[in-house]
Order: structure tokens, then sequence, then C-alpha cells
């Protein structure tokens, strides 16, 4: 089918309603009636330093993040594709990666739990056929799942091994400092043998977090249940007396880290959220500008 | 027509069902979008 500008913006996953056009012939031809609402939809700041709003897929029912095992480990990345998650509607799984490479995979698994309890985390080493058992739960009929995670963490191998085939080239990473090649450009969704479908997307170099304060909510929910009992309404969790996070962290049942990593996460979306409503405004003063000007051409030819 | 067993295995779920009016049902089909290029975007109707 072809995208013609009257087309609202669809992504992969995204269902839509088609209206089949000469009937009785063998080649029936459809024609393009509307866009279902999607469930979730996953969406990032557009690379670069222009602020503009990428939407990257819809309908989501579980995202892997995969991280790997080896220095390439950063709870403040899981952290951030928690939120993102956590906004589309989807549930969370995380995967760790090269769990044959690392000897504190235990550890690894340990301090993810620590975010949230009810978390779930797998530790596979994705080129070994046997660990699709683990994603089984995940793997039903009809389910619909995204791998994310930085480049290089292995989610094409990972993509592979679900596939019990080779379709996507994997690029090897350069074990020296963990950087991936870019090896996923195209956008799909692919059937598995066991029933659900795989979205695959382009590699996430730049994540940057906008619109999403939902999601950052429902990652951080136990800080947010903390600030409930802090002494002031508006407490910002730094130098307040009586500051429940504060207390937390000394009593060593919040990590400083996470503390720090929300606040940072709240003010990018902040920052991004702002910028982009700014734009939309932008915009639409311009277009007044425009009516304006022409609807005054108009009165001048008039005379 | 659209037929919700054959959609199935594609992701169809009770949430998409239900956007969907009376009127419109006999006379269209439900696809998913399944790849995207530049300016084509390949759908599924499970048929």
């Amino acid at each position: 089918m072809s995208i013609v500008p009257s087309m609202p913006p669809i992504v992969v996953g995204g269902w839509l309603l088609l209206i089949e056009e000469s009937e009785g012939s063998q080649n029936s031809a459809y024609r393009f009636h509307r866009l279902l609402e999607r469930k979730g939809r996953f969406a990032r700041k557009a690379a670069g330093s222009e602020v503009k709003e990428q939407l990257i897929s819809a309908n989501v029912d579980t995202a892997f993040i995969v991280s790997s095992a080896n220095h390439d480990f950063n709870l403040n990345r899981i952290e951030r594709f928690l939120a993102l998650v956590n906004e589309a509607d989807a549930d969370p799984v995380v995967v760790i990666t090269k769990a044959d490479l690392a000897d504190n995979v235990e550890a690894l698994v340990s301090q993810v739990q620590s975010i949230d309890p009810n978390l779930s985390v797998l530790a596979v080493n994705a080129l070994d056929v046997a660990s699709h058992e683990d994603f089984e739960p995940w793997l039903v009929e009809g389910e619909t799942i995204v791998l994310l995670g930085s480049s290089g963490v292995g989610k094409s191998t990972l993509a592979n091994t679900l596939l019990g085939e080779q379709l996507q080239s994997t690029g090897g990473i350069r074990e020296d400092d963990s950087k991936g090649r870019h090896t996923t450009t195209s956008r799909a969704l692919i059937s598995l043998p066991q029933g659900a479908l795989l979205l695959d997307t382009p590699g996430m170099p730049e994540l940057q977090l906008s619109d999403v304060e939902d999601g950052i909510h429902e990652a951080f929910s136990d800080i947010e249940k903390l600030a409930l009992r802090c002494k002031f309404n508006d407490c910002i969790h730094g130098e307040e007396p009586d500051c429940a996070v504060q207390k937390a962290i000394q009593d060593g049942e919040l990590s400083a880290r996470r503390l720090a990593n929300y606040q940072k996460l709240l003010r990018e979306n902040a920052l991004n959220s702002a910028s982009l409503a700014e734009r939309r405004a932008a915009d639409k003063s311009l277009g007044k500008y425009y009516q304006k000007t022409q609807a005054e051409a108009v009165k001048l030819k008039g005379r | 027509m659209i037929q919700p067993n054959i959609l199935q295995n594609l992701g169809w779920q009770s949430f998409f069902q239900q956007q969907v009016s009376l009127d419109e049902w006999g006379d269209v089909t439900a696809a998913r979008a399944v790849e995207q290029h530049r300016s084509e975007l390949l759908v599924d109707t499970g048929e």
C-alpha cells in the first residue's frame, strides 16, 4: 500500500481499516478507510538538537529491555527505558544478555530487582538456543513484543535466537569499548514460530524522553510514595527538614543514584515537552500571520 | 468483513474490536501495518 499525504501517520504495529474495492475481480484492491486508535505508543524525541517527536511503534504488549552484562550495564539507562515502556502501557521485562561473559550476573540481577521487586528479570546468553525457553511465557500467540536497548547489547542476536534462524545480520561489537555497529535499519513486524509477533526497530542511539511524565511517575512510584510523607508538599528532597526521601537514603532503603536519575529524567522530560509545546505555539502564530497577510493582500487587490 | 479468529494471530484484541462501529462491520477489513518503507506500507490482513 502506498502512503499518501492524506493518511494519518501510521507506524508499524498499528491497526487500520480497509475497504475492499473492485469486488469480484481476482486481484482485490483495498482502499484506506481509517486508522484505529493505538493502545499505547512508543515515542522519543527525534535524534539531533531539533525538538520533534518521533513515533517508533504502536500496540506493543511486552517490551524486553535488553542490557548486556559487560561494562555497558547501566541501571540509569534501564530506568530510562522503564519510563518509556510504562508510558506505552506495555509490560516491561529486563533481559541481561551475555550472561556467559560476566562472572557477576547474580549481582546484576539483584541490582535490577532492587529497582522494583515485581519486575521480571532474565539473564541469558543470547547465542544459546536453549535460552529462548526462558522467553516462552511472553511468546504466546498474538502477543506483540519489542526489544529495546542501546546499540550493541545483542538485540539482533536475541531476535535471531527467538526466530530460530538467521534473519538479521549481526555486527559483532568491539569488546574493548562495547560499542555496537548499528546493524538494524529497517522497521518490521515479524511472526515468531511460537506465535508471537516481534517488532524490530532500529537501534536507539539517542534516547531522549519527552511527554512521558506518567511513565516516569510509574517507574519511580517508590520515591513518589516516600515523598508523600515529606514535611513540605513542595519538597524537592534536598536540604529540607524532615524529608522522607532523604531519610530513606540514609537508612539505605533507597539509593542516592536512583533519586538523582529520577530528578534528571523529570528535568529532561520537562525540558523536551516544553520545547515541543513552544514549537506548536510558534507554528500556530506563524500560520495566523500568513493568514492575516494574505487576507490583507486580497483586500488591497480588491481596491 | 472482520473475522476476529483470523486476525487473532496478528495481535487483534477486543480493544480494537470495540472501535469498529456496527455500520462499518460488514464493509471493512482490518489490517495491521507490518513493514514500513519510505513511501510504502506493508499491511497484513491475515488472509
